[in-house]
């Protein structure tokens, strides 16, 4: 164990050895593990209830049939189905068994427990439940498996110093993110403008209307108020198409990164689809927020916490 | 000579990220492997499918579509079952909603219904037929919510089961 009472922003020859330490380039993918563990932790949970509505023999479509309709490469929860009474467990539950070990990964990938091994584990057991379920997959599962494969690529925990090839790793693999994540805003957004329901603010009010939306939000009052489903139209249009351009640069990026976390917070609140948001809000600030975070909880290199044991320290995260 | 050997040490991780860059890109504006990649197409479908390399990105562009909907009705007199209701989570209910989406560009919707009945007759075992209706929720413009219209279905297809035992 090693406690690091490094008060500056230079290392001192103690932090050497030490791979407790997060050096401040790669605090974003502690932030994005932890975004998409909490964020796909909370749909578990939500699921856990009515799993068998949704992934059993008797759901409204059996994983037999869905998983009949997959490409045969396609991971699935099928594969294993015969081999789980070798180790006494009953083949017909080997849905629940893997949710079961998939829910319990993701609380080891909030918490950093080998954060290598987990998100592998965890990114391969996602893509098997939703090759059994793929009916029931919607846009969340999609960019969860995104944010998954980023928490693969990126290193685990990273011993210093800092010149390591595992931080330019980490580096890259962030930039790589960030220009997923321009490629996607920006492609959404233009996808959107091209008709005009986003501009006269039909599409929002389409949207939090249906009866599968349960917002915690009356939509009466956005019917009273006309006005306030185009400003939120065109708002989602200026933040999406302006992504790239005003996320890149420094000066604005901070703006622009609030914009997008209250755009998906309202997604949340009028849409009550909370992994929805809470997947992109960890996507966000893995690719563009680690620097603010750090800046909003005051982390400094003195800082230490207990981590499984041992003493880790968070290093003041400006990326430079 | 150390600096060379950093190079070439980093350059296949470095090339991944640029394929893997394009790729992004390319599949953004709806680039699939086509036949003239030969025995590679498999492998790079494979590989974008998993790791939803590809997209599309183009959630809610439009035209936004109501949903689709399942309406269960037990014999006696009509009843709501909620099955897409109030008893569950919304994480469960969204998930329920998307096969609903999904059967739409299928021809299974029979195949949905008949599923729906027999989870139907499993949590109500006092009933022996049920009618389901498969549809669309019909969603009011503003003008016409605030002249007192609500959301509403707009039936598609009507199917009527009965228990075998």
């Amino acid at each position: 164990m090693m406690f690091v009472g490094n008060h500056s922003n230079t290392w001192s020859p103690a932090t050497e050895a030490s791979d407790a330490v997060v050096p401040a380039a790669h605090l974003w993918v502690r932030l994005l593990r932890l975004g998409m563990g909490s964020a796909l932790l909370f749909q578990a949970l939500g699921v856990w209830p009515d799993l068998k509505y949704i992934a059993t023999w008797n759901a409204l479509v059996p994983t037999s049939v869905t998983e009949m309709l997959n490409s045969r490469w396609f991971p699935r929860v099928g594969w294993f189905t015969h081999l789980l009474p070798q180790v006494g467990l009953d083949g017909q539950k080997a849905f629940v068994f893997f949710f079961a070990l998939y829910t319990m990964l993701l609380i080891a990938l909030i918490v950093n427990f080998y954060p290598k091994i987990t998100s592998l584990l965890v990114f391969v057991l996602h893509l098997m439940i939703a090759g059994s379920i793929n009916f029931t997959l919607y846009g969340v599962d999609r960019f969860a498996s995104i944010g998954l494969f980023y928490c693969v690529l990126a290193p685990g925990r990273i011993a210093l110093p800092e010149r390591s090839d595992a931080l330019w790793r980490s580096r890259a693999v962030r930039r790589l993110l960030q220009f997923h994540l321009l490629v996607l805003y920006w492609n959404a957004g233009i996808a959107k403008s091209f008709g005009p329901q986003w501009w006269h603010g039909d599409a929002v009010w389409m949207a939090v209307t249906q009866p599968i939306f349960r917002g915690a939000i009356d939509v009466a009052s956005l019917a009273a108020l006309p006005g306030v489903a185009v400003v939120a139209g065109i708002s989602t249009l200026v933040i999406e198409i302006g992504y790239p351009f005003f996320m890149l640069p420094k000066t604005t990026r901070p703006v622009w990164l609030a914009a997008v976390v209250s755009m998906h917070l309202g997604i949340g609140l009028f849409m009550d689809m909370w992994t929805f948001a809470f997947v992109m809000i960890a996507l966000n600030v893995g690719g563009f927020g680690s620097e603010y975070v750090a800046e909003l909880l005051s982390w400094r290199p003195q800082m230490a916490q207990w981590r499984l044991g041992r003493r880790t320290q968070m290093e003041r995260a400006v990326d430079k | 000579m150390n600096l060379m050997s950093q190079r070439v040490r980093r350059f296949p991780f470095l090339l991944f990220i640029v394929l893997q860059g394009m790729l992004v890109f390319l599949g953004a504006f709806s680039w699939r492997p086509g036949p003239k990649l030969g025995r590679w197409r498999d492998a790079i479908e494979a590989y974008a499918t998993m790791t939803r390399t590809l997209g599309p990105y183009r959630f809610f562009a439009p035209p936004v579509e109501p949903q689709l909907f399942v309406q269960v009705h037990a014999d006696g007199p009509p009843s709501f079952d909620e099955i897409l209701g109030s008893d569950m989570t919304q994480e469960a209910a969204l998930k329920i909603g998307a096969i609903h989406s999904s059967f739409s560009s299928n021809r299974n919707v029979p195949l949905l219904l008949e599923f729906a009945s027999r989870q139907f007759f499993e949590r109500h075992p006092e009933y022996k037929t049920v009618e389901l209706t498969f549809g669309w929720y019909r969603v009011p413009s503003r003008s016409a919510w605030r002249s007192g219209e609500r959301t509403s279905m707009r039936k598609s297809l009507e199917m009527s089961f009965q228990r075998s035992d």
